[in-house]
């Protein structure tokens, strides 16, 4: 089984420390929730373990093995960042083949925002539309992990709705790692849930341990 | 004929993201070239000074102008396995190919 282990990241900014002795292990079958407040390092962690991004120190292991960039490990992990990453003059005909989705035709296709709009540029279509374009074709690429930076921004409730299968049927053979503002989708989708709190992550079991981290009022 | 076959299925990787860098990238670092072939037919082979200047320029131009204004498509790459040095040498290296094939069939027409 593909293991991703991510120990002892360092991360700062111009003198503060943003991420400090990170731990976080993930395995197929995990959906994990980070959540924490803006600009707390959700990002910055992600593409960290993406290899993206180099913090001041950090422990990526893959089946056991260091690496620096894990994203140069053949059908290791996808990475979906918050502002999209697909050119705009793509179309969703043109993923399918960039990302050998053919197999996975038969689930995507039902959905009638991908079905309908499959030869649409990328820029033409809606903020939504092209989210789930994006999310949906990395979330069914072959790779062993998928990062997703806040995938239920710009979704309506209803799409939200239609993309939590997909993130739920893909997490029986891959390890899923997710951050996002919505607490309570983010909640009701993982099945591990961190909070980064002073630059630490904490696991938590309840909700009310958010509001313990100063992530949320319940008052 | 299979073996060849296999060979573009493992390139396959590489091919998509040069497709794509040259329409996002190195298409306008041909405008350099074109400059160059300019300042060759006027000048023939005193001009490889400037030329080889003009392309550098435009290198250090079309790779800062990409990681500016094109970086979040550098996650598509990264989604396909490359990295960012990986990337810089694909535009290079492209261009640097058109650039010798455009040179080498000038210097046929050109000098005599």
């Amino acid at each position: 089984m593909n293991s991703l282990v991510v120990d002892s990241v360092e991360l700062s900014y111009g003198g503060r420390s943003i991420l400090s002795n990170i731990h976080l292990k993930c395995e197929p079958g995990d959906i994990v929730g980070i959540l924490g407040r803006n600009g707390c390092g959700k990002s910055s962690l992600l593409k960290i373990m993406f290899g993206s991004l180099k913090g001041t120190h950090q422990s990526v292991r893959y089946n056991g093995n260091y690496t620096d960039q894990l994203f140069k490990i053949k059908n290791a992990v996808r990475f979906i960042p918050q502002d999209g990453l697909f050119m705009d003059y793509l179309t969703f005909a043109d993923l399918i083949r960039i990302f050998e989705l053919e197999k996975n035709l038969n689930r995507l296709m039902v959905l009638e925002e991908l079905r309908s709009n499959q030869y649409s540029k990328i820029g033409s279509l809606s903020g939504g539309i092209r989210k789930m374009v994006e999310l949906l074709t990395l979330l069914y690429a072959d790779a062993s992990y998928v990062l997703m930076d806040e995938p239920f921004s710009y979704l309506s409730p209803v799409l939200v709705e239609k993309l939590i299968p997909h993130i739920q049927y893909q997490s029986k053979k891959k390890g899923i790692i997710l951050t996002d503002h919505q607490y309570q989708t983010v909640w009701s989708v993982t099945n591990k849930r961190c909070v980064l709190y002073a630059g630490n992550l904490k696991e938590v079991k309840e909700t009310s341990e958010l509001e313990q981290y100063g992530y949320i009022s319940l008052k | 004929m299979a073996y060849l076959l296999l060979l573009i299925y493992r390139m396959k990787r590489w091919l998509i993201s040069i497709k794509y860098l040259f329409r996002d990238c190195i298409v306008y670092n041909l405008l350099f070239t074109f400059f160059g072939i300019y300042l060759f037919v006027g000048h023939a082979t005193n001009s490889y000074v400037y030329i080889f200047w003009i392309k550098i320029m435009g290198y250090l131009f079309t790779l800062i102008t990409y990681y500016w204004y094109r970086k979040k498509h550098l996650y598509f790459y990264h989604n396909l396995g490359f990295n960012k040095r990986t990337v810089a040498t694909m535009i290079i290296g492209v261009d640097l190919v058109l650039t010798s094939i455009i040179f080498t069939v000038l210097n046929v027409i050109v000098l005599p």
